[in-house]
């Protein structure tokens, strides 16, 4: 056992650990310094950096922690539910430090990702459990339960046995079974893993809205960014066992501050090259293109990367009027996804971009845009994205210990 | 960071080694969060199965080299000469070179018969149905060993059924010798007491198998016999080799068979083991020729092992499954259930035949038989005897057994890999190695062999099986219901007693079964280690030595419909287990409707 080590949540250690904690009043869940190191096969860290991992959640916030499998997201929530002790760091719930505690003595409740009803039970006696557990009299339960699952849509389900539910009304059992404990914190361990698209997309819906209704704060990991985007008021991007980025979904995909991050969110294409600096401006070149971008205040130092968003690049077939363009290439593929198209054009040998059209746009008459058709490129300087060129993968910075490749 | 971790960290990984990782890491980076992990969980039981087996066994080892002189063992006397027996005097060698034979035979013939029979279970009858023809098939064998066994004797033999029956059909005129005791005999008897050992080794490697394969490899252009030689029997070898060498252990081991039904050709090798600790009380030699015998059938299995090659992975198990119609499969099927229920149709038959010989034509209907045996005060004080011992027996075995399995099923590391060795060891061996050892232990300890030996000696053949069955359950459950419970504020003990114990009872019940009828059917390390204490077995062993009466076959039609009874019981209670359950029926009898209970 390590010697623990408790960064005061007050402690300035890192400026970037200020930055995170960017929630008004009082956080339900505040993480700090957190670490946790895997020895052996597959050795990994979390927190692998001087400051361990830190994280603050508002109250009655959806925080969506998001990253590739292995990043350590469901290693921060079992860290955070009791089932996993950190090797350093606190997590602080209420205002009151749980790192000793065991899952029984945390005000936390976990929707595990095979949801871990009791087989031998009803629905009714499993979302009972909890309520049985802190003493509380049979008929005192009755009332609570039903009125849990009618809150999931699953009114009348008491009775089932757990087998007999489909997987979505498993998934509702498993969350009523948690929120009728009211606990300060639901941790939600990628619960629609196993649900099919339309499922998925209902199950978000709901979570959003039983958030709204019980004013719970929720802490959900996925791996999913596009369902982080669609239900979190507020998201951290992770990657080798640190959180890279934090904030509002669209703060983050307005202003992604890796590469990584801007890949991840598939923002649009990352241009990683080199870096010219001229005055405010910087080009960004391969060998197949060049990019030109202004530097704010907030552009972080050492290597850079172009982002030119998906949404923000023009394309027309070469022959039109040719102002504006920045460069030219040959469509390789085009994708429809009922209201946009989405159009990978390669430009010189190895780069492709991405340009998302709407279906109007691209169903212009007169306008042959198709697989093999030449194009040139615009974009507007001022929507170029620039971010650090990082990968952020923990080996990057020498200290801890590196991840495993996992792809 | 060390050169050797780049090393594996720059190692790709191909997709599946990545989430076969990420799972392993996963569940061994759980932290032990209810203490039941600790060691000393497993510590009864495996300082029972250390001490009740490896004490024994070691006794036996020190006598194998130590000299016989009349018949007394002659202490402190380090010698050879037992093991140079063996090879110096042909009949020793000689023996084991045929019994090696004849079981070689039994065994592949056994393995042969029964896997198109579970390839027909496997691959061809619904799942649902499935569970039918498992339960047909290993039906037969809920009944005691000495009775299937006493059911072949009344078929063969000069004067068996066989015989005079084919001779009132004016089929044949004089006794045929392949009908008599002898090898052929034996190994018919043995391919039919075996059956379930290979059919279920084959079974379960056959059912991994996802029947896409075959359908692939007939796409590809594969005959039906291709498919089996290139593709079913290199991925069930494994399942096969298994059915093969627990057959082979079994059969080394049994002493019932061979002087019952094996006649004077049929001796085998392990006759001569038990006839050393018997009249002829040589002791050192009878240890030297077990560890012989265990020596070469290890290595025998271990050359086999190697020849077989590899386990191949046989797939992930798949419930997929392609209709198939099977006709001449089916009927394989239907002949082979046959097999296995005319003996024990035989047996009960002949109970209610008037007539005091087994054998044909029936005379009468009787119920005579029957009322001899509830009137036969030595069997009914033997099969009291024999239920004092399950009694005592049978809870000790369960009680180390769970608290072991709870330990084993969540732990990780060498004390975890140490308990599940110590306690698999009984299983590997030749159960007469056991009864040996603990008499040569007993004695050496000064200790008298009577009831308490035989309830010590059931305990270490039932605790390693029941705790393996309670394992298994406990394994199979999701280690988060564990971590739901903490988290919904149980504690370590109400986890335990709510969430752990509610499901594993199938697991304790079944153990409690299996062990129950190995307590109640075990012939012979009981008759090693009894004093003159007289269990069922051994009663009705004396009794087909001394005389086969018709009273036998009331006992075994009795037997038989208890071990019916007792299995469709535990059928019922396991798969109606959700049903029968206290909490539904409270609601079933109180239950408005449309009010939600717990």
């Amino acid at each position: 056992m390590s010697a623990k080590r408790i960064v005061p949540p007050e402690g300035g250690s890192a400026e970037d650990v200020a930055a995170r904690l960017t929630v008004p009043g009082e956080p339900v869940l505040r993480c700090v310094g957190l670490r946790k190191t895997y020895r052996g096969e597959g050795a990994f860290t979390l927190g692998p950096g001087d400051d361990g991992l830190s994280l603050d959640v508002g109250r009655g916030e959806l925080f969506a922690l998001v990253g590739p499998s292995g990043c350590g997201k469901t290693t921060t929530l079992g860290i955070v539910g009791g089932f996993i002790r950190p090797d350093a760091g606190a997590v602080i719930i209420e205002g009151t430090d749980m790192t000793q505690r065991p899952p029984y003595a945390r005000p936390t409740n976990t929707v595990f990702q095979s949801y871990a009803l009791f087989p031998h039970m009803s629905v009714g006696a499993n979302v009972a459990f909890g309520l049985a557990m802190e003493g509380m009299e049979r008929r005192n339960r009755r009332a609570r339960v039903e009125e849990a699952l009618e809150l999931v849509g699953l009114a009348g389900f008491g009775r089932r046995r757990v087998s007999e539910l489909s997987g979505g009304q498993q998934q509702r059992a498993a969350i009523a079974r948690a929120l009728v404990k009211e606990p300060a914190l639901l941790l939600l361990d990628e619960p629609m893993g196993s649900l099919d698209a339309q499922l998925r997309k209902q199950m978000q819906n709901e979570l959003v809205r039983l958030k709204t209704s019980t004013q719970t704060t929720f802490v959900h990991v996925t791996h999913d960014q596009e369902e982080a985007c669609a239900i979190a008021d507020r998201m951290g991007v992770m990657k080798a066992g640190r959180l890279v980025q934090v904030g509002t979904p669209i703060t983050l995909y307005r202003n992604p501050a890796t590469s990584y991050v801007a890949g991840f969110l598939d923002v649009g294409t990352v241009i990683r090259g080199r870096n010219d600096r001229h005055g405010s401006l910087v080009d960004v070149s391969t060998e197949d293109i060049a990019v030109r971008a202004e530097i704010q205040s907030s552009t972080p130092a050492g290597p850079l990367a172009a982002v030119i968003p998906a949404g923000k690049l023009r394309i027309r077939p070469i022959g039109d009027a040719q102002d504006g363009m920045q460069a030219s290439g040959t469509i390789s593929r085009v994708v429809f996804t009922g209201a946009n198209v989405v159009t990978y054009v390669r430009v010189g040998t190895k780069l492709e971009l991405k340009a998302v059209l709407s279906a109007d746009q691209f169903g212009n008459p007169g306008t042959a845009l198709g697989a093999g058709v030449s194009v040139a490129l615009a974009w507007d300087p001022k929507d170029v994205l620039i971010v650090a060129d990082r990968d952020d993968d923990a080996a990057q910075d020498g200290s801890g210990e590196a991840p495993l490749d996992w792809h | 960071m060390t050169p050797r971790r780049m090393g594996v960290v720059r190692r790709r990984l191909t997709g599946t080694e990545a989430i076969s990782r990420v799972k392993r890491s996963l569940t061994s980076r759980r932290a032990d969060l209810t203490g039941f992990a600790h060691p000393v969980f497993s510590l009864p039981a495996v300082v029972y199965v250390f001490i009740g087996f490896g004490a024994p066994v070691g006794i036996l080892v020190v006598y194998s080299f130590w000299p016989t002189v009349g018949a007394q063992v002659l202490i402190n006397h380090w010698t050879l000469s037992n093991y140079a027996l063996f090879f110096t005097d042909s009949i020793y060698w000689q023996t084991l070179l045929t019994s090696f034979l004849i079981t070689t035979i039994a065994a592949t013939l056994s393995v042969a018969t029964s896997f198109p029979f579970a390839f027909f279970v496997a691959m061809r009858v619904p799942p649902r149905r499935r569970a039918l023809w498992i339960v047909a098939a290993i039906l037969p064998f809920s009944v005691s060993y000495l009775i299937r066994v006493f059911a072949w004797l009344t078929l063969f033999g000069q004067a068996g059924i066989l015989n005079t029956t084919l001779i009132d059909l004016n089929i044949i005129r004089t006794p045929l010798g392949i009908f008599n005791y002898g090898v052929p005999a034996m190994i018919i008897t043995f391919v039919y007491l075996l059956f379930p050992l290979s059919f279920l080794a084959s079974y379960v490697a056959i059912e991994r198998l996802d029947p896409s394969i075959l359908t692939a490899a007939g796409d590809l252009g594969a005959r039906p016999w291709q498919n089996l030689g290139r593709i079913i029997v290199p991925l069930a070898k494994t399942g096969l080799f298994a059915g093969f060498a627990l057959c082979f252990i079994s059969m080394m081991g049994d002493y019932v068979t061979p002087s019952f039904v094996g006649g004077s050709s049929g001796t085998l090798f392990i006759s001569f083991i038990v006839t050393k600790f018997g009249f002829s009380a040589q002791w050192g030699l009878g240890s030297a020729l077990a560890f012989i015998l265990l020596a070469a059938m290890l290595g025998l299995l271990f050359l086999l092992r190697k020849a077989v090659g590899p386990v191949g992975s046989a797939g992930e198990y798949s419930r997929h499954y392609v209709p198939h119609k099977a006709r001449s499969l089916r009927a394989y099927a239907a002949v082979l259930l046959a097999f296995l229920y005319v003996p024990i149709f035989i047996v009960v038959l002949f109970a209610f035949n008037s007539s005091g010989l087994i054998g044909f034509p029936i005379s009468g209907f009787t119920l005579h038989w029957f009322e001899t045996v509830f009137n036969d005060p030595l069997l009914l004080s033997a099969l009291y005897t024999s239920l004092d011992v399950v009694v005592w027996a049978l809870p000790f075995s369960l009680a180390l057994g769970v608290l072991a399995a709870v330990y084993l099923a969540r732990a990780r590391g060498r004390w975890r890999a140490f308990s599940i060795g110590t306690l698999a060891v009984p299983l590997c061996l030749p159960p007469v190695m056991l009864g040996l050892g603990i008499i040569v232990g007993l004695y050496a300890l000064g200790v008298t062999r009577g009831f308490w030996t035989i309830v010590a000696a059931h305990v270490l053949l039932i605790l390693p099986t029941a705790t393996f069955i309670i394992l298994v359950r406990l394994e199979g459950l999701d280690t988060n219901l564990e971590h739901a419970a903490l988290d919904l504020g149980a504690r370590p003990r109400q986890v335990l007693l709510r969430v752990i114990a509610p499901q594993a009872v199938p697991g304790i019940l079944a153990a409690a079964l299996i062990g129950f009828a190995v307590s109640i059917d075990e012939f012979l390390v009981t008759y090693l280690v009894t004093g003159t204490t007289v269990t069922l077995p051994l009663y009705i062993y004396s009794s087909v030595r001394y005389a086969m009466s018709p009273e036998l076959n009331a006992l075994s039609s009795i037997m038989l419909t208890a071990s019916f009874v007792l299995c469709g019981i535990a059928a019922l209670i396991l798969w109606g287990w959700g049903n029968l359950r206290w909490t539904s029926w409270r609601r079933v009898l109180a239950a408005p409707r449309g009010t939600i209970t717990d």
